[in-house]
């Protein structure tokens, strides 16, 4: 596979295959959608360095092969499920897992508790589309791109929440996803919504239960109505052949909270695009980030706060630890509509370059057209300071226990984020062996 | 709040003292670009072969280039076969001495405060001045004293001829011809500028300085300045521009390059000030420039300032090559955007050498429907051991309609690098006001210093003389802390 034209051709191609068979094409409106979808993915194709959002991720690893969609029809390998491999130890949660982006009922518990509402995407597709039409209806073109769109016109499967008004869900909503490797397209679509003055804790997170190549590209939208909050998780640590390209987005109502924590620990090329749309005054929004690579890993994080009213906070910090040959890229974006006065926008990315052959490319940018703000937005790389390390020594401490000392510290503040417990000891574990298997 | 934005209103409604017209007889060629206006220009210049054959080929470079649309401006597209590319003062032959240069020209630049006459001197110190009128440089001051030192300060058509192997050597070595697309235009149809070559261990006696004119009407002017700093030498160069106010857009597309050898140090500081359009934004300046210089030796450093102040839309990127070890850059600018103002500016600086080091510091003043964006790269190459970067970018905003934006790029490739970024928005805070307000100053004043404080840090970069000029132009009494 060489040109950009014959693998868009090639996706264009399964879709036609599998169009039939998706969920709701039985309704007009959602055929029309999927079909509107693929002739504009079929128009961008996919993103290339030339674009200037993709200039330091090149997609050659993504369009350099053929991955295809699973067949949903089989029922999952016994092999496949290792609970004590894939599950939190000691955490409680609604669990819905996915095998290549399709929902296994026999592996999830898809019934919690009064108030909240849980359906997979093609559930809700094939029996009640129009009680998400409204959304579908609403979405943005302008800033989507070749993987959007891919997305959009054939995902097969996915999650629809909805948190009720003034609900407090008592545990965590947890979306596990599993990639079955074997070049496999994983495309699931979720959809949140969270109604006037919830509150509640939700946790995707991506896993490669086998060797080889695979694609997920992921889509949520998080719809969050006035005063409601949402605790958002993303957590990845897929195999080292496995791409991922995750999109999370936000539209905030009035004096709701949206806070994303993103960790980042496996993947050959990831690309993560959260994006916050602040229209309702005195929104606020954090996103947390903290990716720890190795290898040739190549992670992308690429983020848009929107101040779109007047009164919305914003909070930003990405922080990042560079191994052997791999590449970290930034880009964080801040827009202040020219009515959002009174934003308070904070922005900051640190990265410790450990390796000679690591890099890191990172680009902030502030984009603000109202005059009574506050922004700021601050970058740093550097080293492990020789003062601390000095000091560690003097206490007896080897250098290499020093070293992963001093990294753990530099991240700890991203990790402070994480309110689920049994997720940060596990984040916690695997950062710290992580780290001394890199000295 | 009134009396503050009555304070700001004046600040930013100055009206533009340098947009008159000299009326001159002048040599103009009519519009359009092609190979043969290219070679008139050549001719006109008396130059030699080789530049003739330089230009021809930048410009054929330029034909199968595309007008950059990246930056964060909007404007018509330009037209660029409705420019004349050459227009001179009718002169009679080479002048000797100042009587013999048209009074209207002197008188031109003594209304602009520009001292072409060698008694005269610029806020007390003395400058050389190359004063360059559209197409053509009228007169450059100082030349014996600085021939003494063994310094070259001359208009670039002059250096083509008297040091043809110097031009041949460094033109175009730091911005080749295909840089982009208004560096290979200038490339070829360039028609004016200086050359400064500062000899081994000189130390250059006085500020050299050249001040650009736009007279004539539909020109463009397109200037190229190279300055070569030979081994352990220094030299403080400043640039100032202004232009007549008319309704049409007016292009200016320069290039300038500066060779900094081993131990050379090169200053270089720019007031700019052309006419800016009126407050709907018809007319001005495009000032599209690229300026670049590149430290080639050990210890070697350059250094930016720059004072933004007008043309309607500024696309500039001054930039330093950190090749040599233990080389240092400096970009130090104040780009304030009014009324319909566009300013798309920043730097680059690319660590090669190892311990090379870098400084920027960045501050945009957005008012009326100005729109002011930073672009700035810092780039570390693998070899480039222990290099430092730090930079800050500030926006100060003034009036609900204006932008303030900020696009850092960061490209780190070596783990000894230390590299920080800095940047803030906000407007003049209330409390910083109500401060002095307390303290018994006016508004007025509390508003002037603390812009002034904001703008400190650049300005206290720039060469006595010019931090006056500056501080003119904003309008504003410095606190006595210019200099």
């Amino acid at each position: 596979m060489t040109g950009m034209t014959e693998i868009t051709e090639y996706y264009a191609r399964q879709y036609h295959r599998l169009a039939e068979n998706l969920p709701g094409q039985g309704t007009e409106w959602i055929k029309a959608y999927r079909h509107s979808r693929l002739s504009r993915f079929k128009t961008t194709g996919f993103p290339t360095t030339r674009e200037e959002d993709w200039r330091y991720t090149s997609v050659r690893p993504i369009t350099s092969r053929e991955f295809s969609a699973i067949d949903a029809s089989q029922p999952v390998e016994p092999d496949l499920w290792n609970s004590d491999q894939h599950l939190i130890e000691g955490l409680d949660s609604y669990r819905l897992v996915f095998v290549d982006g399709v929902l296994r009922t026999g592996l999830s518990d898809i019934s919690p508790e009064d108030g909240v509402r849980v359906d997979s995407m093609a559930n809700v597709l094939n029996e009640r589309p129009d009680s998400i039409q409204h959304h579908f209806d609403l979405e943005q073109t302008e800033e989507s791109h070749g993987f959007t769109e891919l997305n959009r016109a054939f995902s097969k499967d996915g999650v629809v929440v909805e948190l009720g008004s003034n609900v407090a869900l008592e545990k965590p909503i947890e979306l596990l996803f599993l990639s079955a490797g074997g070049e496999s397209l994983a495309q699931p679509r979720n959809l949140i919504i969270a109604r006037e003055g919830c509150k509640g804790q939700i946790m995707e997170r991506y896993l490669s239960v086998r060797e080889g190549a695979s694609l997920t590209n992921s889509l949520s939208e998080v719809v969050l109505e006035h005063g409601a909050e949402v605790d958002y998780y993303l957590i990845q640590g897929q195999s080292s052949e496995a791409c991922q390209v995750s999109g999370i987005w936000a539209t905030q109502a009035s004096e709701s909270r949206f806070s994303c924590r993103t960790i980042t620990l496996g993947g050959a090329l990831v690309r993560n695009e959260l994006k916050s749309r602040m229209l309702g005054v005195g929104a606020h929004c954090d996103m947390f980030g903290l990716y720890s690579l190795s290898g040739k890993q190549h992670v992308d994080n690429h983020t848009t706060m929107v101040h779109g009213a007047p009164g919305c906070t914003s909070n930003e910090l990405y922080k990042g630890v560079l191994n052997q040959r791999s590449r970290g890229v930034f880009h964080g974006r801040i827009k202040v509509e020219r009515d959002a006065q009174k934003t308070d926008a904070q922005q900051s990315n640190n990265t410790l370059l450990l390796s000679r052959n690591a890099e890191i490319d990172t680009k902030p940018q502030l984009e603000i057209y109202a005059d009574d703000v506050k922004c700021s937005h601050g970058a740093t790389v550097g080293q492990i300071d020789d003062v601390s390390l000095f000091y560690l020594r003097t206490r007896g401490i080897s250098e290499s226990d020093a070293r992963s000392l001093l990294t753990f510290a530099f991240v700890n503040d991203v990790l402070n984020e994480i309110e689920i417990e049994p997720l940060k000891t596990l984040l916690e574990s695997m950062l710290s062996n992580q780290l001394i298997d890199d000295q | 709040m009134t009396s503050t934005e009555k304070e700001l209103t004046s600040l930013v409604q100055r009206e533009y003292k340098e947009g008159f017209v000299t009326d001159i007889d002048a040599d103009t060629l009519p519009p359009g670009l092609n190979e043969d206006v290219i070679r008139v220009i050549s001719a006109k210049k008396d130059e030699p072969e080789f530049l003739l054959q330089w230009r021809l080929e930048a410009y054929r470079r330029w034909l199968e280039m595309k007008t950059p649309e990246w930056a964060h401006l909007h404007y018509a597209p330009i037209d660029l076969q409705d420019i004349s590319y050459y227009s001179a003062p009718k002169q009679k032959q080479l002048l000797d001495s100042l009587d013999e240069v048209d009074p209207r020209l002197l008188e031109t630049y003594e209304k602009l405060g520009i001292p072409v006459d060698e008694q005269k001197v610029l806020a007390g110190v003395k400058v050389a001045v190359d004063a360059v009128f559209d197409s053509v440089s009228v007169v450059t001051t100082f030349k014996k004293t600085l021939s003494e030192a063994g310094v070259i300060f001359c208009p670039l058509s002059e250096a083509v001829k008297d040091y043809p192997e110097l031009v041949k050597q460094y033109l175009g070595s730091i911005v080749p011809a295909s840089d982009n697309y208004y560096s290979a235009l200038n490339s070829a149809v360039f028609s004016e500028g200086s050359f400064v070559y500062i000899p081994k261990g000189v130390r250059c006696p006085m500020e050299l300085s050249t001040y650009f004119r736009i007279n004539a009407m539909n020109t463009g002017q397109f200037e190229r300045t190279l300055i070569v700093a030979d081994e352990d030498s220094y030299v403080s160069y400043l640039e100032g521009c202004t232009a007549p106010m008319r309704d049409e857009n007016q292009l200016h597309a320069a290039v300038v390059e500066l060779v900094a050898m081993k131990g050379a140090e090169i200053k270089y500081s720019t007031v700019q000030n052309w006419y800016p359009g009126d407050e709907d934004g018809k007319g001005g300046i495009y000032n599209f420039v690229t300026k670049r210089g590149a430290c080639k030796g050990e210890g070697s450093k350059i250094s930016w300032t720059q004072v933004e102040t007008g043309s309607a839309i500024t696309w500039k990127y001054p930039s330093v090559l950190l090749e040599g070890d233990d080389s240092i850059g400096e970009f130090y600018s104040v780009a304030l955007t009014n009324n319909c103002q566009q300013a798309d500016t920043g730097t680059k600086m690319v660590h090669i050498g190892k311990n090379s080091k870098s400084t920027i510091i960045s501050k945009g003043i957005s008012a009326g429907r100005g729109q002011n964006s930073y672009r700035g790269l810092v780039k570390v190459l693998k070899g480039a051991e222990n290099a430092r970067n730090y930079s800050q970018c500030d926006s100060l905003l003034m009036g609900d309609k204006c932008g303030a934006h900020t696009f850092p790029y960061m490209e780190i490739k070596n783990p000894t690098a230390v590299v920080e970024h800095e940047a803030t928005t906000s407007r003049i805070g209330e409390d910083q006001l109500f401060y002095c307000r307390q303290r018994g100053m006016s508004e007025e004043d509390a508003v002037s210093m603390i812009v002034n404080g904001f703008c400190k840090e650049v300005f206290k970069e720039l060469p006595m003389e010019f931090a006056v000029e500056a501080q003119k132009l904003l309008g504003i009494s410095l606190e006595g802390s210019v200099g």
